[in-house]
């Protein structure tokens, strides 16, 4: 675990338990420098948990929290250079916008002349000088969200940490948010730790993500990583929308591989070979925007053939909903231009994909097919 | 479209000064009943008055239609409001200051005759002052001494209370199930000369100390200053308690972290951000306090002694035994005057406004 000094922040191991409840398992990353750092995963997956004994809230059980290259595992977060944006932003109601983001340096007992320009120049980075002098229930969610990440940053700690920011916010002004954040951590060149359970949100905004499941972390990469190749079946279902036909290694063939599906139809994967043993239980991952819908078969790649059940209109894309001759649900996402092939529903129809479209993971799903229309699954996940 | 129903379409649409005007007709005629400006047959025709506005406005309710009832809404909501503080908050204001300004014709008379007679305040004033001072001093004392014990009580239940946090407040209460008077007679026995207290404390030998503090007097800790002010004190406590607790309670302990998170030790984060935002419960507990706490008597009845007697004391003896209810009633009126001044002298300093 390398503990260079371009590592702000370094989990060596740590772990959380509450009784006999683990909530983090053996956390071991690093953040760097000037990173936007995700935590992503369902509510309950440790990630506010492991931020917490970031910030200093909480202490591991095990292992030790390194800040700058110290071990920090049991300094009180007062002494903590780390500031926390939190979830509902915790504003002092009672103070004006300025006297908040003047309280971290007035806390530290910097020189009033001085709070003034650095609270004032951060303001100006949020775009809010003009709202100085309100107080935060007179600021949008938005605004609020901007003081609070002023009250930080000001402060100019080695990382801000972020506790589901946008949460609070409808989906428009996240969508601003998310942009208006980005552009704020280059801004300023300070890590951003964020935690989130919006893989949409984690991917737009973040360098890397670590993906986080019931206590371990299950992969940690840049977004393209992620959705490209996950580590597990979890992950290829929790980022993005992902397709899972489980099936056994059949054989190896130059870079492909052939995968026997469980719904009889034999595919190849190609520059898969050799990852799995031949007999493996494995899944075949086909993100629904790599399918093609067709009429005829498609000679060119690899093809399924099923019924057309469901065709929902979305802008750019059309959703459509493809059962498989087993009954498999498949989703595709094509584009909505003309040059979409007009099958009707009902109909029997052909997904295409080429050989490079496919990914294979260990072990079989829960569900096979589509992950993305269980409303139970959507749930969960928020 | 006939006269009569054109006139009815101009009172429909004008239902909300109807109704303002009704409101205001009811609370004089039930001010002029209730503090006998009216007598003999003239009683009958302010009843009736009343009855007939009342009447009036039920039938422009049920005859005027959804609009005018829309615009009777607002004036039917306060009215029944209005009604009961013209009874019995208006008309017994009333007679309690044109009783102070009457003079009675013999001391044993019991007619009283309006005659501007502000010498009842000179007399409030000359022969009572002493009363009026230990008043407002005695509740003074005891509404910091009740913010002193009530403030951290209340922080330690409601940050500190956890799942115990009802239990706690309902040990708070659950003594003043039990009568004022006995509460406050039963101290009357712990503190007595002879009682426990008093000989645990010369035994110990901490009396004189407390004579030093001028809480003992000549060994006695019962018909003191201390201990009219310790009753009020204890008795108000509550008072005090509960409204700190709720302002404390409805702080959202984020807050507390983000101070912490923003560099401040746990004091500072008390001094700055708990601090300022309970300021509310503070205030509102101060009035609940010092207000009732003003005009007691019966603290310095049982735990008191003559040198120790509040205006309350005062008041109650002048109506009650001396029967001299003009200067009984110039003293009400000026303890209620000077209370509203020093209220609203207070919300004027310390008003919370855009926090409460």
């Amino acid at each position: 675990m390398g503990e260079s000094p371009s590592n702000v922040i370094v989990l060596d191991h740590v772990s959380k338990r509450y009784g006999d409840f683990v909530a983090v398992h053996d956390a071991n990353f690093s953040i760097a420098t000037g990173e936007f750092f995700a935590m992503l995963g369902p509510s309950g997956c440790g990630k506010t948990t492991t931020l917490k004994m970031i910030a200093g809230f909480e202490q591991p059980t095990a292992g030790r929290v390194m800040l700058d290259g110290v071990d920090v595992s049991d300094v009180p977060p007062y002494k903590r250079n780390v500031n926390t944006v939190f979830q509902q932003y915790a504003l002092f109601p009672h103070m004006t916008v300025f006297d908040n983001v003047a309280f971290g340096p007035r806390s530290k007992k910097v020189d009033e002349s001085k709070i003034k320009a650095s609270v004032m120049e951060m303001l100006e980075i949020v775009r809010l000088s003009d709202f100085a002098q309100r107080k935060p229930s007179q600021l949008s969610g938005g605004q609020q969200q901007r003081v609070a990440l002023a009250r930080a940053l000001v402060n100019y700690p080695s990382a801000l940490l972020l506790d589901e920011p946008l949460a609070a916010l409808d989906l428009k002004l996240r969508e601003a948010m998310q942009i208006e954040l980005k552009r704020i951590q280059r801004e300023v060149g300070i890590s951003f730790i964020f935690v989130t359970h919006d893989q949409g949100e984690a991917l737009t905004m973040s360098d890397r993500i670590a993906v986080m499941s019931q206590g371990h972390v299950e992969q940690i990469g840049t977004p393209q990583d992620i959705y490209r190749s996950p580590a597990s079946l979890f992950v290829a279902g929790f980022i993005g929308s992902a397709n899972l036909l489980p099936g056994t290694i059949q054989s190896h063939d130059g870079a492909d591989a052939v995968v026997a599906l469980k719904a009889g139809s034999t595919i190849r994967v190609a520059g898969q070979a050799g990852v799995h043993a031949i007999g493996a239980h494995v899944s075949v991952m086909l993100r629904p925007e790599r399918l093609r819908p067709s009429e005829q078969v498609d000679s060119q790649g690899q093809s399924l053939q099923g019924t057309l059940t469901d065709l929902v209109f979305q802008g750019a894309t059309a959703r459509m909903i493809v059962h498989l001759v087993d009954g498999t649900e498949l989703t595709c996402l094509a584009d909505s231009s003309a040059r979409m092939p007009q099958i009707a529903v009902g109909a029997t129809m052909n997904v295409s994909w080429d050989a490079d479209g496919g990914y294979i993971l260990a072990g079989w799903p829960e569900k096979a097919g589509s992950n993305t229309t269980d409303i139970d699954h959507i749930e969960s996940t928020l | 479209m006939t006269e009569t129903v054109v006139r009815q379409n101009r009172i429909a649409r004008n239902a909300d000064r109807v109704g303002m005007a009704a409101m205001i007709v009811a609370s004089v005629c039930l001010v002029a009943l209730g503090a006998h400006w009216v007598s003999g047959p003239m009683v009958s025709v302010v009843v009736l008055v009343l009855l007939l506005v009342l009447g009036g406005v039920l039938g422009l309710a049920v005859t005027g239609g959804p609009e005018a009832r829309r615009l009777l809404a607002p004036y039917g909501l306060l009215k029944p409001g209005m009604l009961w503080l013209a009874l019995f908050f208006l008309a017994p204001v009333w007679s309690l200051l044109r009783i102070s300004l009457s003079t009675k014709e013999s001391r044993f008379s019991v007619q009283y005759n309006f005659s501007w007679a502000f010498q009842n305040y000179a007399t409030a004033f000359r022969d009572f002052g002493k009363q009026f001072e230990h008043a407002f001093v005695y509740a003074a004392i005891a509404t910091v001494l009740t913010i002193l014990i009530g403030y951290p009580l209340a922080y330690v239940i409601a940050f500190r209370g956890g799942k115990y946090k009802n239990i706690l407040l309902g040990l708070v209460v659950i003594p003043f199930f039990t009568s004022y008077l006995i509460r406050t007679i039963a101290w009357s026995t712990i503190l007595a000369d002879r009682g426990f207290v008093v000989r645990a404390m010369n035994a110990v030998g901490i009396g004189n100390v407390f004579e030093w503090l001028h809480i003992m007097d000549n060994g006695k800790l019962l018909n003191t200053p201390a201990a009219v002010i310790g009753g009020l004190t204890y008795n108000f406590l509550p008072f005090m308690l509960l409204p700190i607790y709720v302002s404390l309670e409805k702080i959202d302990t984020n807050l507390v972290n983000a101070a912490g998170d923003l560099y401040s030790s746990a004091s500072r984060a008390f001094r700055k951000v708990v601090f300022p935002l309970s300021i509310p419960g503070v205030f509102a507990g101060t009035l609940l306090t010092f207000i009732p706490a003003a005009g007691d008597f019966v603290n310095a009845q049982f735990l008191g002694n003559p040198n120790t007697t509040m205006i309350g004391n005062s008041i109650q003896d002048q109506f009650l035994k001396q029967n001299n209810y003009p200067v009984a009633s110039a003293m009400a009126a000026v303890l209620m005057v000077s209370i509203a001044t020093l209220v609203l002298l207070y919300t004027r300093i310390f008003g919370t406004e855009d926090l409460a």
